[in-house]
Parts: C-alpha cells; sequence; structure tokens
C-alpha cells in the first residue's frame, strides 16, 4: 500500500527472556520447568487497552480515553536506557501478526515529528531486570485524537516496543528491526465515526464534485444565481487545481467546467434532490471536507453582501444534517454576518440563529442570548465601521428577543 | 501652583470639579448661570462657538450648527458639517468640510476649564469601554484645549468619590452602576477604606438617557398622529422635542403620568403619556442592562449577596424602573445619597490629585495620604497564532489572548509559542485587542501587524517568547524574542492622540462663550 511501510517486528524470543532470567536470577539450573513457566508468565511483556475516564489529576477531565497499560519486563538487556515506543495500526483486514496502516493523531503531542502518523516516544532510565510487576499506565489516549483509515468497526493493533537508544520509528515503521529488544502488541475494536483519512484521499473528487453541486443550490435558493455567487464557486474550484500538475490540472479543470454548467443549470429549477446530496455528501466526507464544504457555502451566501432568509435556512439545514459541531457553524455564520451588508434571518424572531430550542427553559434561553450580547456588544468597538453597524444591529435584535423570557 | 481639576466630559452633560485646598473635590459652576453641570451641546457661529443651554436654544432656529452628543462619535472617522446638519463619513484624503468630534470636545473643554483660572492640566473621564479611538480623540481634543491631559474610567472616578465621601460606610465589594445620557458602565470594585480595587467594568457605548428620550418622542409622534391623523415632522431631528421629552422623563420619575402640548404640523395637542407607556418602550434598553449587570457578575463568579452595595452614577439612575431592576438583580436597593450627576467629576478631580502629589499642600497630601486606587486591563490582549483545530481537522489562524480582562495593572505576562515549519522566514508579531475573549481573529481589532525576522536555520518547535506588559498609564509594550538567535521585536503602544497640533487646529479659529 502506497506510502505505508508495513512491517513484521520478530518478537523479543523466549532466549532474551531465558538469558535474562540467567543474569537476573543466578543461572536457571535450579529450577523446575514449572517454575520456569511461571517467571515467564510473570515477566513476559504484555499489553492492554481500554475505555476509561483518567483520574482528574491526569488533565483531561470527563474526556473518554484508551488507557494503556503494560506490564513484564522491558529494561534493556545491556543498556540503562531504553527507548520506548507505542504505535497503532489498523489490522481489520490483517491477521494479529502483520502490520496495517498507521493510525494518524490530531494532536501533534501523539504524533511523528513532521508528519501527523500517531507515535509515542520516551527514553527511561533502566537497568536489565527492570520490569512492571502489575499493570502500568502508561498512557491515557483522548479517543477524538485518534484519526483512523477508515470508518466503522477497526481491530486497531497497538504496538509496544522496548529499543536500543538509538532506533528510530518513520510512519509507525521502525528503521531496523534488531534494535528491538522487547515487543507486546493487542488488538482493540474501535469505533471510527468519521471517513478515515484513507477513504478521504479515495473519495476526494466524488468530494470536491458534491460540494460545488451543494454550494450551486445554496446559491440559487434565494431564487437568483447572481454572477458573484458563480464566481465563489468557480474560484473555489480552481484553487482545488494549483497544486496539480500541469495536465492533471487541465483535465480537472475541464470537469469542473462541465460540472459546474450542468450543476447551474439543474439548481435553477430547483429539481436537484438536496436530501440525496446531503446523503451521499455525509457518506463520503470527513469531517475537514464538511467544514470546507460549509465555508464555501457561506462564502457563496455572503458574496452578495446580504444573508438572504432562504440562503440561510439553506445553509442551517445543511449543516445540522451533516453532524458538524454546530458551535463551531454558529461561530463560522457569525463571521458572514458581521461583514454582510443586509442580514435576513430565517426563523423569525431568529431564535434557531443563536441555538435556541424549544425545549430549553427561559433560563437557558437568556443565558444563551446574554452570551450573544456580551459577544455582539463587545463588536461595537470594532474598528471596521461595517462590523461595528452589524454589532449594534445584533445588540438590538438580541436584547428585544430577550425580553420576551425576562420575567 | 496648578489647580487640581478633574473633568466629567459626558453625553449630555459635563461638569468640572477642583480639589479644594483642605483635598476635598468641589464642584466649579458656570460664572454665568452659576449651574455645577453644563450642556454638552456646541453651537458653531462663523466666528464664535456657544456651549450649554444658549446652544440647545440656538438649535430651535439654526439646528444645522448646533452638536449633540459630540461623544458617542469620538472613535468615528467623521466630521460635523453645518451644510448638512449631520456628521459625515471622512474619506483618506480628507475631501469633506466641517469640525472633527475632538474639535468640538476641545470648546466643551475650554468652556469648562473657563469656570476657572490658570488650568493647566486635568484628568478627564471616558467611559470604562470607550474604544482606543475614542480616547485618543479624547486626548486630541485636550490638547486643541491646551490642556494637559490624564484618563480615567467614569465608574472607576465615580468609587474613588464614594470611597472618599466623609464619613463614607462604603465598604467590601460594590457594584457601581453608571448609566448616564449616553453610555452605561458597570463597576465591581473592592472598596477598604480609601483603597479601590477595581476587579471588571462591562459597559455599552450606546445606552443612556438620550436614547430614553428618543422613546419618548417616538411615544409623541404616534399619539400626536393617531389623534390628528399626520405625525410629526421628522421630529427625532427637532431638538425642541427632546427638551420636552427630557421635562416628561424627569416628570414620570415622581409622577405617573406627565402631560405637554405638542406643536406639529395639524396644530397644537396636548399629549399624556404614563410611566408605563415610557418603560414599555424602553424595555429593550432595560433588557441590555439585566443582561450586563449579570455578566458584570457571572464573569468574576459572582452572585448578588457577594456585593455589599451599588452605588449609583448618572443622571438617569433617577428613573423609578432602574431602581427596581436593581432591586430585583441585586436583591437590595441601591445607594443614594450623593449627586449622582457630579460624582464623576469629583472623582476625576481626586484622580488629579493622585498623579500630582508634588503639586499638593500638607493638608491635600494628608486628605489623599490614604487613597489607593488599583485598576485592571479592560480588554483582552492577544496575538494571532496558528494552532491545529481538532474538530475541523485542520490548521486555522486564532487569536490567543496573552493578557486576559481584568488582569491587575501593571502587569507583564509571557506566553511561549513555536515555529511552525523548517526554514520559516519571519514570525507574524501581531498585537490584538478584544472586550470578549475571541479566537476569530475577524473578531479583534489588531492593534499592530509588524514582522520579527528569523535566523535561516529557523526549525520548527523553535522556541518563540512573548512578553506583554501594560502600565497604570495605559502604556502596552511586547516584546517577540526568537529564543534561539535572540533576536528581539519590540512594540510599544500607547493612546496618545495626533502629534500635529496644527492638523488638528484646521478652521478652528473663534472665540467661545
Amino acid at each position: 500500500m502506497e506510502g505505508i511501510v508495513i512491517w513484521i517486528v520478530i518478537i523479543a524470543g523466549w532466549w532474551v527472556i531465558k538469558s535474562i532470567f540467567s543474569s537476573a536470577f543466578g543461572g536457571g539450573g535450579s529450577l523446575s520447568n514449572a517454575d520456569r513457566q511461571e517467571l515467564y508468565d510473570k515477566l513476559k511483556l504484555q499489553l492492554k487497552v481500554s475505555e476509561e475516564i483518567p483520574p482528574k489529576e491526569r488533565g483531561l477531565p470527563d474526556q473518554k480515553c484508551l488507557a494503556v497499560k503494560v506490564k513484564g519486563l522491558f529494561g534493556h538487556p545491556t543498556e540503562n536506557k531504553t527507548k520506548i515506543f507505542l504505535t497503532i495500526h489498523d489490522n481489520t483486514e490483517l491477521g494479529d501478526d502483520e502490520f496495517g496502516p498507521p493510525v494518524l493523531s490530531a494532536h501533534p503531542s501523539f504524533a511523528e515529528k513532521n508528519n501527523r502518523v500517531f507515535s509515542l516516544t520516551t527514553v527511561w532510565e533502566t537497568s536489565s531486570d527492570t520490569y512492571f510487576p502489575d499493570w502500568y499506565n502508561l498512557i491515557y489516549i483522548p479517543k477524538e485524537l485518534i484519526l483512523a483509515p477508515y470508518k466503522g468497526r477497526r481491530n486497531l493493533k497497538f504496538n509496544f516496543t522496548a529499543c536500543d537508544t538509538d532506533a528510530e520509528v518513520h510512519h509507525s515503521a521502525h528503521d531496523d528491526l534488531e534494535k528491538i529488544k522487547y515487543s507486546a502488541s493487542t488488538i482493540y475494536k474501535f469505533t471510527s465515526k468519521e471517513i478515515g483519512y484513507l477513504e478521504e484521499f479515495k473519495n476526494r473528487d466524488k468530494v470536491e464534485d458534491l460540494t460545488i453541486n451543494l454550494a450551486m443550490n445554496m446559491a440559487a435558493s434565494d431564487g437568483h444565481l447572481d454572477q458573484k455567487e458563480l464566481n465563489v464557486i468557480k474560484d473555489w474550484a480552481k484553487s482545488l487545481t494549483l497544486e496539480l500538475d500541469e495536465d492533471k490540472a487541465s483535465e480537472k479543470k475541464k470537469h469542473f467546467a462541465k460540472l459546474i454548467k450542468e450543476t447551474y443549470k439543474i439548481a435553477q429549477t430547483k429539481k436537484a434532490s438536496i436530501s440525496k446530496l446531503v446523503s451521499e455528501f455525509n457518506d463520503k466526507a470527513s469531517k475537514s471536507q464538511k467544514y470546507l464544504a460549509i465555508e464555501l457555502m457561506l462564502n457563496v451566501a455572503s458574496s452578495d453582501s446580504k444573508l438572504a432568509k432562504e440562503e440561510e435556512q439553506f445553509v442551517n439545514k445543511i449543516a445540522k444534517s451533516i453532524g458538524i459541531d454546530l458551535q463551531t457553524f454558529k461561530e463560522m455564520k457569525n463571521k458572514v454576518i458581521a461583514n454582510v451588508d443586509k442580514i435576513d434571518f430565517a426563523e423569525k424572531p431568529s431564535e434557531a440563529s443563536f441555538g435556541i430550542t424549544d425545549d430549553m427553559d427561559d433560563a437557558e434561553k437568556r443565558k444563551i442570548l446574554r452570551k450573544e450580547y456580551t459577544k455582539w456588544n463587545g463588536q461595537t468597538n470594532h474598528k471596521d465601521p461595517k462590523k461595528k453597524k452589524r454589532a449594534k444591529e445584533m445588540v438590538k435584535i438580541i436584547a428585544d428577543l430577550r425580553k420576551q423570557y425576562s420575567h | 501652583m496648578s489647580k487640581i481639576i478633574g473633568i466629567d466630559l459626558g453625553t449630555t452633560f459635563s461638569a468640572i470639579a477642583e480639589l479644594d485646598d483642605l483635598g476635598n473635590p468641589e464642584m466649579l459652576s458656570d460664572p454665568e448661570n452659576n449651574n455645577r453641570i453644563t450642556r454638552s451641546a456646541v453651537y458653531i457661529g462663523r466666528d464664535k462657538a456657544i456651549v450649554g443651554d444658549k446652544a440647545v436654544d440656538a438649535a430651535v432656529t439654526n439646528r444645522n450648527s448646533t452638536v449633540f452628543e459630540v461623544k458617542s462619535q469620538m472613535e468615528n472617522n467623521v466630521v460635523w458639517s453645518k451644510k448638512d446638519g449631520e456628521w459625515i463619513e471622512q474619506d483618506a484624503k480628507k475631501t469633506s468640510k466641517g469640525y472633527t468630534p475632538s474639535q468640538i470636545s476641545s470648546i466643551i473643554l475650554s468652556k469648562l476649564k473657563d469656570y476657572t483660572s490658570g488650568v493647566k492640566k486635568a484628568v478627564v473621564t471616558v467611559p470604562a469601554m470607550f474604544a482606543d479611538a475614542a480616547r485618543d480623540a479624547t486626548l486630541d481634543a485636550a490638547k486643541l484645549a491646551k490642556l494637559d491631559v490624564e484618563l480615567i474610567n467614569e465608574p472607576t472616578a465615580a468609587v474613588l468619590h464614594y470611597a472618599n465621601l466623609p464619613g463614607s460606610s462604603i465598604n467590601g465589594r460594590v457594584l457601581i452602576f453608571d448609566l448616564g445620557g449616553g453610555t452605561f458602565d458597570i463597576t465591581i470594585a473592592n472598596v477598604k477604606g480609601k483603597k479601590v480595587d477595581v476587579i471588571t467594568s462591562v459597559g455599552d457605548k450606546h445606552l443612556g438617557g438620550r436614547r430614553f428620550d428618543e422613546e419618548i418622542i417616538n411615544l409623541i409622534d404616534k399619539k400626536y398622529k393617531k389623534a390628528k391623523g399626520k405625525g410629526l415632522v421628522k421630529p427625532l431631528e427637532d431638538e425642541s422635542l427632546f427638551t420636552i421629552a427630557e421635562r416628561i422623563k424627569k416628570i414620570l420619575s415622581t409622577k405617573d403620568k406627565a402631560s405637554e402640548i405638542i406643536e406639529g404640523p395639524k396644530g397644537p395637542q396636548k399629549i399624556d403619556i404614563s410611566r408605563s407607556e415610557f418603560e414599555n418602550s424602553i424595555d429593550t434598553y432595560i433588557e441590555k442592562i439585566k443582561m450586563l449587570m449579570e455578566e458584570a457578575l457571572e464573569s468574576k463568579d459572582l452572585k448578588a449577596n457577594n456585593i455589599s452595595q451599588t452605588l449609583l452614577v448618572g443622571g438617569s439612575t433617577r428613573m423609578p424602573i432602574i431602581n427596581k431592576v436593581i432591586t430585583k438583580i441585586m436583591k437590595k436597593a441601591p445607594v443614594k445619597g450623593v449627586n449622582v450627576d457630579e460624582a464623576v467629576a469629583c472623582g476625576a478631580a481626586i484622580y488629579a490629585g493622585l498623579q500630582n502629589k508634588g503639586n499638593l499642600n500638607s493638608a491635600q497630601k494628608k486628605s489623599l495620604s490614604n487613597v489607593e486606587l488599583n485598576d485592571v486591563c479592560n480588554y483582552y490582549l492577544g496575538t494571532l497564532a496558528i494552532i491545529y483545530d481538532k474538530e475541523r481537522d485542520m490548521g486555522i489562524q486564532i487569536n490567543d489572548i496573552v493578557i486576559p480582562r481584568d488582569t491587575k495593572l501593571p502587569c507583564s505576562i509571557t506566553k511561549t509559542y513555536t515555529v511552525v515549519s523548517d526554514g520559516q522566514k519571519g514570525i507574524d508579531c501581531s498585537v490584538t485587542q478584544s472586550e470578549g475573549e475571541e479566537k476569530d481573529k475577524e473578531f479583534v481589532n489588531i492593534l499592530s501587524n509588524e514582522i520579527l525576522d528569523l535566523s535561516k536555520n529557523a526549525k520548527a518547535g523553535d522556541p518563540i517568547e512573548v512578553t506583554y506588559s501594560y502600565d497604570n498609564s495605559g502604556k502596552i509594550h511586547c516584546i517577540f524574542e526568537d529564543k534561539k538567535s535572540k533576536k528581539k521585536h519590540e512594540i510599544s503602544l500607547k493612546p496618545a492622540g495626533a502629534k500635529d497640533l496644527k492638523e488638528l487646529k484646521e478652521n478652528l479659529d473663534f472665540d467661545i462663550e
């Protein structure tokens, strides 16, 4: 598989343990076979992974994490330091002794240097007989930081290696297997709710087309599909070709020109099935692609300096149905609201626009609206006169709305 | 010896106070009419300018030459056009002819300083949430009025006055409720004897008595139209209606109903307005007041019972509805006892004394010996940085806070950032300011945006240390340092107003009455 190095670890052999036994316990001659087996079982390096909420002192309050625990012997047999690595592979379609594509990390502190492949590396002061007699909490990994290659139920292989201090791992693969002194692995069944990074790569072309299609329908939702809106879509499509080589870029440009023409025609007739489009988009787009699509739609909506009621309604619906974080969406929309000349809210009197739902009690509604007021009131000092004017309007809209819940 | 002066440069009324020989603030009156507060209205004639009630009278016949509420325009790049009778945007080439807000304000300051003689230095008050541009314009106005000026926030000045009242019982954590003619501020402060520690301030720069007058005028217009079949002509531009509205508002502060004869296009009509009609008409503003009170308390994790007293400042606090709202939210009635129109100017005079200790006589020194004021930073100060956004799964530029709002002054805070990529050429040294804790750079003001060049061998992860220092005079000093190469970029920011007095003075050549 391109870009992914699949490697096989030679599990540190029985002889290693045996030799350690000899040095640590003064030779094994006097031990019976049963005693030897018991000692081996006790010292064998083992790994286990389970879902846990970490203790408060770990600084990850109420976060669902994967607790990675190790037990057994891992101290370097000849050096006084041991370099340890933890890597994670997606082994869903492979046997337990193989190594599938690595998972990525959504945070640099759990990633290899200069790339996003998950990796944990540290060097410990050890001696040849250093071992964990009981399960030791190696690390808590927040579940949301794990980016699997594919969506759905995955068999993730966690692999712990104790190595020479000059050992290195690149893209989850050890550069020299000889440097591994001990290793242990375990399989954890993980559910990835989002499209995986390899699927994102595979679906990219289709998702780009769907994004253009959605944006075109959004532009037409207020009954006018004007040139400014079309230009925003064209510019976005053009930006996707900038990194490609000449031939591919030219091919892609032709494709987009045809697609834009077709979707333009369909959008004007308002005959496209939006629910079908959204369902397909939802099925194929990753989280970042979803946000890019929403960003494009908001840019299209504001390109004529007016956020029409139908446009706001359309983009609100899409945001809800593709399952993005509504708070992040609101922040993205606020940016548009702050910059357009004219605003025409979808739901009178704009409650949904501020994230108010029918099931909230008056106190909750008041609190949400006060937070919105604080945000927009702060903007009434903005240097940009357009933003300042919009902020003053928003402050009034919010106060007008809130007074009905104020007793 | 220079006089110790405090000036409340208000939206609708202004006032001046002087520290007397014993170190107590004393209001100065207009020698012409003995009024202790002066209307902030300016009539600009051919060769003279008139300030105060006479300017209001002049507006009835010459509206285009009379300027009201100049304070609300201090942050804007506008000029008052006598031709159009309104504020018009000033373009980069300054082609629009007219008077700038700082020029108009300087006329008011000049008038006030003439209530006594020998005034060279003063402390001028501004709303707590006044924008930097507005503070700059106020300093420009002072320069034009030949005043060497320090600024202080209005509610801070007011609490200084309250704390220094002879035999003052003000103690503990207090809430200062400052509702003036055009702006509304809330400050929470700790008061212990004469020592004042400001905790937080919030405010709305477009809320005050003048807005309430507008709502009364709208009610008058509606009732006139109902009675006569035709409404009033441009009622919100008719200053005589504002005078009537203000009168009605004052009557409704003590009575349930007010009546006035209104002259309109279809002849005179008696209009009655009840207190409940008036209170309903301003309910949007009242809601804003409630929200700001809640915000002030919640931002500091305080409940109403953590506040010992609510202190009133500003003429609009005389309205009964304000008392009702405060009593409901704070669960006890506000403190009455000082002249709410004068507290800010008096506090400013006390602050002027603190700023000019070398010029005080021994009695003044003794009087102010225990007075202490510790203020806080009213804004978030930050810089722009790139972070990985987990939710959107992409790198985005955000505003990262360096000095949080309400940090005690003076302060100095250091944060460490890192170089993003190998071979990066420079670091964006942006200094941002916002009232809210904004992450999105769209919603912050960028005060400065300069570049620190990195060394050629810059590597991803190299530390960049950013230190912001903020002193009591409002000076912000920022250092961006590449720890590896030791290269530094320093930025100093302080509201100081324009430097070119000649440019400021353009068109401004007349006597002030």
